[in-house]
This record gives C-alpha cells, sequence and structure tokens, in this order.
C-alpha cells in the first residue's frame, strides 16, 4: 500500500509541464516589426512497448508536428511580428540546409551541455551559443530577423507497459513509463546566436497528439519567450 | 516447484533458439504502403528521415550514368518493382549495400570497385532486395519485440520465484536475456541466408551466371586472407551464436550447392567495366585510405586479371607500393609506374611520380625524361612549378 502511494505521487507530481528556460544575457530581444520564421517542428514519437522498446509511430509523429505548428502560429498570433512558415524538407539544400542541420547539431549540444550532467568548461559562465555569422545566409533567403525551432522526442506506454509498470511497483521495481521532451530555441539569423532556449517535459494534459494537448505544451513552452 | 519450472522455461529458450528461423512467405506486392499507425509504417517514418540525409550526403555519388547503370541492374533483376525503389550510391570505400524497409537502396562505391561483373552486383542488389521483399526488417523487430518480453517475463518470474523460496535465481534472468540476443542473431542469420537464396534465384532468372553469386565472397575471402592486419585476417575464423551474418565459407557453400547443375549465363564484364570505368580512378584513390595495403594489391591484381584499365590499375599499384614503404617497394613502385606509362589510359601523374622515383633510386637521366614528358602532357597542371623545380635541380647536378 505504502508503495502505491509513493507511485500515485509520482504521477502527481509529473501532473504538468515543466520547463526550464536559458537566454543569452547580453542580446536584446527581437524589436517590434521583426520578422520571424517557424521551422516546422522536428518531432518524433513512439509507442513504449512492455519490455521497453521504442516502437516508432509514423501517425502519432504526423499529428504531433502538424498540432504542434498550428498551436505555435496561434501563440505567437497576438505578438507584433511578423511570422513565416517554413518546411525545411523543400529547404534541406545548399547552405540553408546545412545551417538548419546545424541548428539540430547545436540545440542537441545545448541539451546535453547546458542541461545535463556534464558542463563544457567553456561554456560555464553565461549562455552563449552560436550557429556562426553564416547564419545570415537563412536570413537572406527568407527575409527575416530570427528563426524559432521547436524538436521534440518522446515516447508513449502502451497498455501492456502500464500493466508491467503494476506488476513491477508492487515488487518494489520502478521502470519508466515513457516521456516527452521538447526543446523549442530563437536565434538570431544576423549573428546567429541562439538568444532564448526552453526545454519542457510534457505533463499528462499535454499530450501533442491531440490539438488541446499540442497547445497546453506550446503554450508553456513559449510562457517566458521574448516574442 | 516454481523454480524448477522457471528454470525449464530457460533452458527452453535456449533450446529454441537452435531452431528460431523465419519462414519464407510470399513477397510483399509491388507498390504496398503501410498504414501510417502499423509498426511497419513508423519504420518507414523512421527510414524517410535516413533517406533525406542520404540524399544530402557529401558521399553521393550523382554521376547520372553511373546512376542509370545501377537502377537499370536492379530494374533488371526485380522489374515489378522497379517504379518503387530508390538508388544512392555512396563513394565510400567498404563493400557494403543496404536497403531499407521503405525501399531506398544504398550501394557503397567500395561495391562497385570489387564487384567483378555485371552478375555479382545484380546478386549483391538481388540479395538486399530479398531483405525488402520478405519485410526483414519489420519480422526482426517483432522478434526482437517478442523475446525482450520473454525476457522480461522469466526475469520477473525468477524474482518472485527467488524472493518466494528466499533463493538468488537472478542467473535465470541473465540467462534469459542472452538466450533473446542470441536468438535474436540467429534470427538475423537466417534472414540473411534468406536474402541470399532471393538474390541468387533473380540473378539468376535474369540470364546471368549462377557462379557469380559465390564468386563475390570468394573474392571477398581472398581478400580478407591478403589483408596487413592480423584482425582483419582473423575476422572470418570465429563463428558465434551472437553473429548477425553466416560466415563467409557458410554462404559460399551454400551459393555453390544452388548453383550445382544450373545452365551457365551471362557475366557481362565488360559492360560492367564500361559503366565503374569513369570511376575507376578515385575509387582506387579511395581504398587507399583504408591502408591495407596488401588487399588492396589483391584487389589490383584481381582488377587486372580481365586485361583491362591497366593504365590506371598499373598506376595505382605504384601508389600502393610508394606508400607501403617495405624493402623493395621503391623498385616495385618505379616498376608499376613505368609499366602504367606504356598503356594508353595510363594517368598523366604516372610519369611525375616515375621521375621522382628515378631521381630517388640515382637514375638522373630516366628521371628528367619522365618529368619531361610529364610537362609536355600536364598542360594545365597546378603542380608543373613543382615538377620544373625539380628537373632544374636535376640540370644543375654536375
Amino acid at each position: 500500500m505504502k508503495r502505491l502511494l509513493i507511485v500515485v505521487a509520482c504521477l502527481l507530481a509529473a501532473a504538468c509541464t515543466t520547463t526550464s528556460t536559458k537566454a543569452a544575457l547580453s542580446v536584446t530581444p527581437p524589436s517590434p516589426g521583426a520578422t520571424i520564421i517557424l521551422i516546422k517542428p522536428d518531432i518524433e514519437l513512439s509507442l513504449l512497448t512492455a519490455a521497453g522498446m521504442s516502437e516508432p509511430r509514423a501517425d502519432w509523429t504526423a499529428d504531433a508536428v502538424a498540432n504542434v505548428q498550428t498551436s505555435l502560429e496561434r501563440a505567437v498570433s497576438s505578438s507584433s511580428h511578423t511570422f513565416r512558415a517554413v518546411d525545411p524538407a523543400g529547404a534541406m539544400e545548399g547552405q540553408s540546409g546545412q545551417l538548419l542541420r546545424l541548428h539540430e547539431a547545436v540545440g542537441n549540444s545545448i541539451l546535453v551541455f547546458e542541461y545535463g550532467l556534464m558542463p563544457l568548461p567553456t561554456h560555464a559562465g553565461a549562455f552563449n551559443w552560436t550557429l556562426g555569422e553564416g547564419a545570415q545566409s537563412l536570413a537572406e533567403q527568407y527575409d527575416a530577423d530570427y528563426a524559432l525551432f521547436t524538436f521534440g522526442r518522446g515516447n508513449y506506454a502502451s497498455s501492456a507497459r502500464v500493466a508491467t509498470f503494476v506488476v513491477l511497483s508492487a515488487l518494489g521495481v520502478g521502470i519508466p513509463l515513457g516521456g516527452q521532451q521538447v526543446f523549442t530555441s530563437l536565434v538570431d539569423l544576423r549573428t546567429g546566436q541562439v538568444i532564448w532556449f526552453n526545454v519542457g517535459v510534457a505533463g499528462p494534459q499535454a499530450d501533442m497528439r491531440n490539438p488541446e494537448g499540442a497547445q497546453s505544451l506550446v503554450d508553456s513552452m513559449m510562457k517566458g519567450a521574448p516574442l | 516447484m516454481i523454480s524448477r519450472s522457471v528454470a525449464t522455461l530457460a533452458a527452453g529458450l535456449l533450446l529454441a533458439t537452435a531452431s528460431a528461423a523465419p519462414a519464407l512467405a510470399q513477397h510483399r506486392a509491388p507498390g504496398l504502403v503501410p498504414d501510417p499507425a502499423s509498426v511497419e509504417g513508423g519504420l518507414w517514418g523512421l527510414m524517410q528521415r535516413t533517406e533525406e540525409d542520404a540524399k544530402h550526403s557529401a558521399d553521393l555519388n550523382t554521376d547520372p550514368a553511373l546512376n542509370d547503370y545501377v537502377r537499370g541492374v536492379v530494374c533488371r533483376i526485380a522489374s515489378e518493382y522497379c517504379g518503387e525503389i530508390r538508388v544512392y550510391i555512396m563513394d565510400r570505400p567498404l563493400l557494403n549495400a543496404s536497403m531499407a524497409p521503405n525501399g531506398y537502396i544504398e550501394v557503397w562505391s567500395g561495391l562497385l570497385l570489387r564487384a567483378e561483373n555485371e552478375a555479382q552486383l545484380a546478386f549483391v542488389l538481388g540479395h538486399e532486395l530479398g531483405h525488402f521483399l520478405e519485410n526483414h526488417s519489420l519480422e526482426q523487430w517483432n522478434t526482437q519485440k517478442t523475446w525482450a518480453t520473454a525476457a522480461l517475463v522469466i526475469t520477473v518470474g525468477a524474482g518472485v520465484a527467488g524472493a518466494y523460496y528466499n533463493v538468488n535465481l537472478s542467473g535465470i534472468g541473465d540467462i534469459a536475456y542472452l538466450a533473446a540476443i542470441s536468438s535474436v542473431m540467429s534470427y538475423s542469420r537466417g534472414q540473411e541466408s534468406q536474402a541470399d537464396a532471393i538474390g541468387f534465384e533473380r540473378m539468376v532468372a535474369a540470364g546471368l551466371e549462377p557462379t557469380a553469386a559465390a564468386g563475390i565472397w570468394r573474392q571477398q575471402q581472398e581478400e580478407t586472407r591478403a589483408s596487413s592486419f592480423r584482425s582483419v585476417r582473423q575476422s572470418e575464423a570465429m563463428g558465434s551464436i551472437f553473429r548477425s551474418h553466416p560466415l563467409t565459407a557458410e554462404r559460399v557453400a551454400a551459393l555453390d550447392a544452388l548453383a550445382r547443375g544450373r545452365p551457365g549465363g551471362l557475366e557481362e564484364r565488360e559492360r560492367y567495366r564500361a559503366a565503374i570505368r569513369p570511376h575507376l580512378a578515385a575509387w582506387l584513390a579511395d581504398d587507399l585510405s583504408r591502408r591495407d595495403f596488401n588487399a588492396s594489391l589483391a584487389l589490383t591484381e584481381r582488377l587486372e586479371r580481365d586485361g583491362m584499365d591497366l593504365g590506371v590499375l598499373e598506376f595505382h599499384r605504384g601508389q600502393i607500393h610508394r606508400q607501403r614503404r617495405e624493402d623493395g617497394d621503391l623498385e616495385l613502385a618505379r616498376d608499376a609506374y613505368l609499366t602504367s606509362t606504356q598503356y594508353e589510359d595510363a594517368p598523366v601523374g604516372a610519369w611525375r611520380e616515375l621521375g621522382d622515383l628515378q631521381a630517388r633510386l640515382g637514375d638522373p637521366g630516366a628521371a628528367r625524361l619522365a618529368w619531361r614528358t610529364y610537362l609536355d602532357r600536364a598542360t594545365t597542371a597546378d603542380d608543373r612549378w613543382i615538377v620544373e623545380d625539380s628537373l632544374t635541380g636535376l640540370e644543375a647536378k654536375p
């Protein structure tokens, strides 16, 4: 009984989306009227099987990409900036394609070294990450000042996984029940600098496979955005 | 009592690994697109991303003639799937080809360099196609899932029984996991053998030579045995229940058995060499980056047996000896460059290297002649000034 209570407490603790923001100190936020490109979210979702394998789900992935995209557009609609959606699938050629891939590498590095257990000695102080001045070519190609990237990976437990969880909890063994992590980053295309970065872990109410959940997730993610 | 039944179950699992093999089913229907909500749809989704990466890879070989040729070979052995299969040729110096479950195939230049004829290439492409036609990725995924679940159930069972009888039965869980891994690998070896058989039948049905299938593996064995590295030479000797592919010797024996009694077919040697000829020099140079000089020598000798491209191949032999730097390599390199210059297709660099070696081996007259020929032929080369300078240095000597 005591163990079951602990389990319930754990579940309640994760009941809402938790985010953790980092921002570059010396950079001013976008001035009113700036043009910002919304890069189509890069999301992959899978099913967590009983034994803990992640089974890719193309339908969830497609739904989540569409839902998060719509929610992002809604979240920024009241701002004074101009937003334009860009689908990287049609933009992977040439230098802009290289930059989009570079952002994926930089974003994941931020995740590992700013949020992970091993900070880089060279990044110990202020938050200071950049794509380099080459990012200007994205600015020119899309006639934009900033780019907003969204990246999400995660899995959802199957019912068999939940049953395994319950059985093992009774034996005093804890196993993960799946989870989804998202990051968004705002890049100044004139300098290449990542000026704002936010990492979120989705709560049960923020299931991006449905439109309401995606909106809840995006609202939490964008709450402190300098937009 | 419970612990004994758990132990029996684990032992049964280990025994089952010996018999786990994929069943040959009907090929997938051409043009089949899976439901996005299915496991196969999920695998396709992942592979589409990988395919995007392949499309934009710096290694991608975009020569239209070569791509048309390889695509033509795919269509020759699988006309009904011709429209849905995408071919990507990668300039990477290892013998490799792979097919993704969503129907795209990567062919590495190391394979194109090593296949001797169209029949051999068709066999390897047919093998990869076999994985696609039989949905092997999906089967493999489902097998892994089943065994992972079985291992989990046994481990939990052992844990419960152990707690109840107050004994440590964690060893049974370990056995269950090892059994699961070995059975997945055994399944994978079964799939490889099945793909070999499919590749063989498709190649033969296209009118190509049956012995070519075992032939490409024999060549690979030859090259492996010739390697400069002991680890490579010994890599084939160790069989294991944890291997994903069958031993080459077993594959050769199986393919020999298939070819026995079959009427001969076409090899298409010259057509094949003509298709790869424009890339031969570049791929050979790439192969040197592996720095497995003795394997490269074995490969060069084999390619020379057909009596084609001797200028390019002898130049490459010179390059290998020049970089290997063992006793006598300077002379061997010089001889190879010299032989190369006797052929119409000798690369112009052969005279530059020949001049360099003649100078080092103390024959300034021959060096002068070779360098002058280089300057006559390489009228626009960037390194002319180096050769001119070497020539001046040589002439200044008494």
